[in-house]
């Protein structure tokens, strides 16, 4: 019950407090009236009964006095007290009389002398009867008593009431003395009081209602306009404050709402704009950032947890070729070259460490691809969830080819350095075994002369040859182990082909001569010169003359050597060609791509090293040149060597820097 | 013939197969093993060619030529020079330090017999 009170409003919880308080007072009102009722009933009766006993008195008084005096005297008393008693008004209608046993009025304000014993009241009972029967059987002082309805039209009755009879018997005279009235009249005057009261009461409850009707709402209004306010403060509307003059507590809170919500304004106002500074200098901010990310070379990705590509910056448009919104949305294992595999490592590191740096990897760009340096890290949101991935690409294009030519420069420089070396090593050997070689030589020419003078079995000049060929062959290979060595001594100059194919005729042409081989010269004129060593390129081309020579060798029909000179162009630059063609027995189609092998030779073991054109190649290939073999088995075969020409600029600035 | 030759080279087979081959030829050879005693021997006797061996412990060949060609006497003398190394630049040097000959090593007995004969006149 209590619950249900302490939510109603203020007003009801007034009214039910009233009530409260009405109640035991209400109750304490009712009580009072109705004892005040019943005492009045009882004094209404004590009224009768008192009067029954006055009369009663008076009777005896009268009959003492009577005892002792004349009849005349008597008489005269009985007559006073029949007029008190006739007199006697008890009420508004309440009366005295006096009846015999028998039921004759003796004394009787208005049927005096009548008889109504056999008066009977409303219900029919004969109530005189019982009365006059009654009272003779009373003891001395014992009051009787009756009620009984009676119904007096003559008052304007249309009911019966009940009356209230109180009598005496006085035998002396045989009177029954007897004091009556109506009880509604008693009680008229309790019922009148009691109404009174309940008017009274009612009205005081109606009133008091009103008036706790009207004092909830003197509370509640200014309450309520409180809540307005303040219901309006609550939506950001501070401008209001609540209008008070009064003094009391309601004024109180209503002042302090006042003051909170001046403060809460310019709380709330100092609030607003540090916010928008806040605003104004994120935005900035991020204004510049994306300024900073948009103009960034580098590309910029960004990816939700799945790999869906959610953001790329200008740069990033650039390294893959494409716009913005054909790359957002799509997985970003679509631009590696490598795919999923790709994607897949990578989330595996960046869960694993939660970022990486410089990871190569290869983009896809269209129909190409893009070496790339990577570098990425997770995103998180504000609970610590992984969101996605934050990535930088950085094209390593450049790099990477010079990446490519750095190795490649090392690795030349590690050959040239071990060619070198090997070549210092092959110089010391063969530098050694010249002296031993030098003298061995020597003294087997010494013995052979001698033996020339003697006669010696054939036996020990077959020796001597041997060892001398032994010799040679020696000879021979450390020749061609210099040469080997002297490659990566090259002295480079502006070397005149032509003039150096003629210096090698010079030296060699007598030995082919001397073998029948006719020799052709189709040298071209104004020819660029080559960059290169005189002495190698003389080697090289001495060497071919000497394998054509060989070639030919078992020819019986006609041996020719052609030697020619032409320019040659090549992807926009020019090559000297020098082309040495034989008629010998050519090479077979199985061992051409090994004729350039070191150590690889036709010929049998005591002829050759095998190293010669491998010497040449190696020469070639220092000339920044090419050598190509062609040839007939039976018919012919032709040695080709290119060589880059000179530019007329660079001729000058190379021989600016041989002088140096 | 009995021409005086000088040789000079550090190997000892060099000298023997030099002296033996010389010697069978019908000249004089004095063999010394390095610079200075070959400078000595020049003092000593007159000499008609100097065959020089270039790669020497102590003074090389080049050194021994110009300290020859230095002394007036010996302004005329035949210097035939005997090399393993015969690159342009050494030849130069050769040239340079006074010798009249650069000869590669090895070089056939028959090719440095002619030579010589042509260097001595």
């Amino acid at each position: 019950m209590f619950p249900f009170i302490r939510n109603r409003k203020i007003r009801t919880k007034l009214v039910f407090a009233f009530l409260v308080l009405l109640l035991p007072l209400g109750a304490t009102t009712l009580l009072a009236v109705h004892i005040f009722s019943a005492e009045m009933k009882r004094d209404a009766e004590e009224t009768l009964v008192s009067t029954v006993n006055l009369l009663y008195r008076l009777c005896s008084e009268a009959h003492r006095i009577a005892e002792h005096a004349e009849p005349a005297v008597k008489e005269s008393l009985q007559n006073s007290v029949a007029d008190t008693l006739r007199s006697m008004r008890i009420g508004k209608t309440g009366y005295a009389y006096a009846m015999n046993p028998q039921g004759m009025l003796v004394v009787h304000p208005a049927q005096e002398g009548k008889n109504v014993y056999h008066q009977v009241d409303s219900d029919g009972v004969a109530f005189i009867q019982e009365i006059c029967r009654s009272a003779v059987r009373l003891d001395e002082g014992e009051m009787g008593d009756i009620r009984y309805p009676w119904m007096n039209p003559e008052l304007g009755d249309d009911h019966p009431r009940m009356k209230l009879l109180k009598y005496r018997y006085f035998p002396p005279w045989d009177w029954i003395i007897a004091a009556g009235s109506y009880e509604s009249e008693i009680f008229l005057v309790s019922r009148r009081i009691r109404h009174l009261v309940i008017l009274i009461l009612a009205a005081t409850l109606i009133l008091l209602l009103v008036q706790t009707f009207f004092l909830g709402q003197a509370l509640t209004r200014p309450i309520h306009a409180l809540s307005t306010v303040t219901t309006r403060m609550a939506e950001g509307d501070l401008r209001h404050l609540v209008p008070t003059r009064r003094r009391d507590e309601i004024g109180d809170l209503a002042r302090s709402f006042n003051r909170m919500a001046i403060k809460l304004k310019s709380y709330t106002e100092g609030l607003e704009r540090t916010i928008q500074e806040r605003t104004s200098e994120l935005s900035e901010s991020e204004r510049k950032y994306r300024t900073f990310v948009e103009s960034s070379l580098d590309g910029i990705v960004t990816t939700d947890e799945k790999g869906y590509v959610t953001f790329v910056n200008h740069g990033m448009e650039l390294l893959l070729n494409e716009e913005r919104q054909s790359v957002v949305g799509k997985h970003i294992a679509t631009f590696y070259e490598r795919g999923i595999e790709e994607a897949r490592e990578i989330m595996a590191e960046l869960r694993n460490k939660g970022k990486f740096y410089n990871r190569e990897v290869w983009l896809i760009n269209r129909e190409r691809r893009v070496p790339i340096l990577t570098s990425a890290s997770l995103l998180y949101d504000e609970e610590g969830k992984m969101v996605g991935t934050l990535g930088a690409f950085k094209d390593i294009t450049q790099r990477k080819t010079l990446q490519l030519k750095l190795r490649q420069t090392e690795a030349q420089l590690i050959q040239t350095a071990k060619m070198r070396a090997l070549g210092e090593l092959v110089a010391g050997v063969a530098h050694s075994i010249n002296n031993p070689l030098m003298a061995s030589n020597t003294l087997l020419h010494v013995i052979q002369e001698n033996l020339k003078n003697q006669d010696v079995p054939a036996l020990h000049e077959k020796r001597l040859t041997i060892l001398m060929e032994c010799n040679r062959r020696i000879e021979g290979i450390v020749k061609h182990l210099k040469d080997f060595s002297r490659q990566s001594e090259g002295q480079f100059a502006a070397t005149d082909i032509n003039k150096t194919i003629e210096n090698a005729l010079l030296i060699s042409g007598q030995h082919l001569l001397n073998r029948n081989i006719r020799i052709q010269k189709s040298l071209a004129s104004d020819l660029p010169p080559v960059w290169g060593d005189t002495n190698q390129i003389e080697e090289v081309i001495m060497e071919l003359m000497a394998n054509a020579r060989d070639a030919m060798e078992e020819e019986s029909q006609e041996k020719t050597l052609t030697v020619s000179t032409s320019l040659h162009a090549r992807d926009g630059k020019a090559d000297v060609l020098v082309e040495i063609e034989d008629t010998g027995k050519g090479i077979p189609p199985e061992i051409r791509s090994k004729i350039f092998d070191p150590f690889f030779s036709t010929k049998d073991k005591g002829k050759g090293t095998g190293l010669g054109l491998s010497i040449c190649y190696g020469i070639v290939e220092e000339h920044r040149g090419r050598m190509e073999v062609d040839s007939e088995p039976g018919v012919r075969t032709v040695f080709r060597v290119f060589l880059p020409a000179m530019d007329p600029a660079d001729s000058v600035k190379r021989a600016g820097a041989a002088a140096d | 013939m009995h021409k005086k030759i000088l040789v000079v080279d550090d190997d000892e087979m060099v000298r023997i197969a030099l002296e033996e081959l010389l010697l069978s030829k019908g000249y004089r050879p004095r063999v010394v093993p390095g610079g200075q005693e070959a400078l000595d021997e020049l003092r000593k006797e007159e000499f008609d060619l100097v065959i020089l061996d270039i790669i020497m412990p102590g003074m090389d060949g080049y050194e021994v030529c110009r300290r020859i060609r230095s002394e007036q006497k010996w302004s005329q003398l035949p210097v035939v020079m005997l090399t393993a190394l015969s690159s342009q630049k050494e030849r130069e040097k050769g040239e340079q330090a006074g010798g009249d000959m650069f000869l590669p090593k090895p070089i056939s007995p028959q090719k440095l017999l002619s030579l010589i004969e042509a260097a001595m006149g």
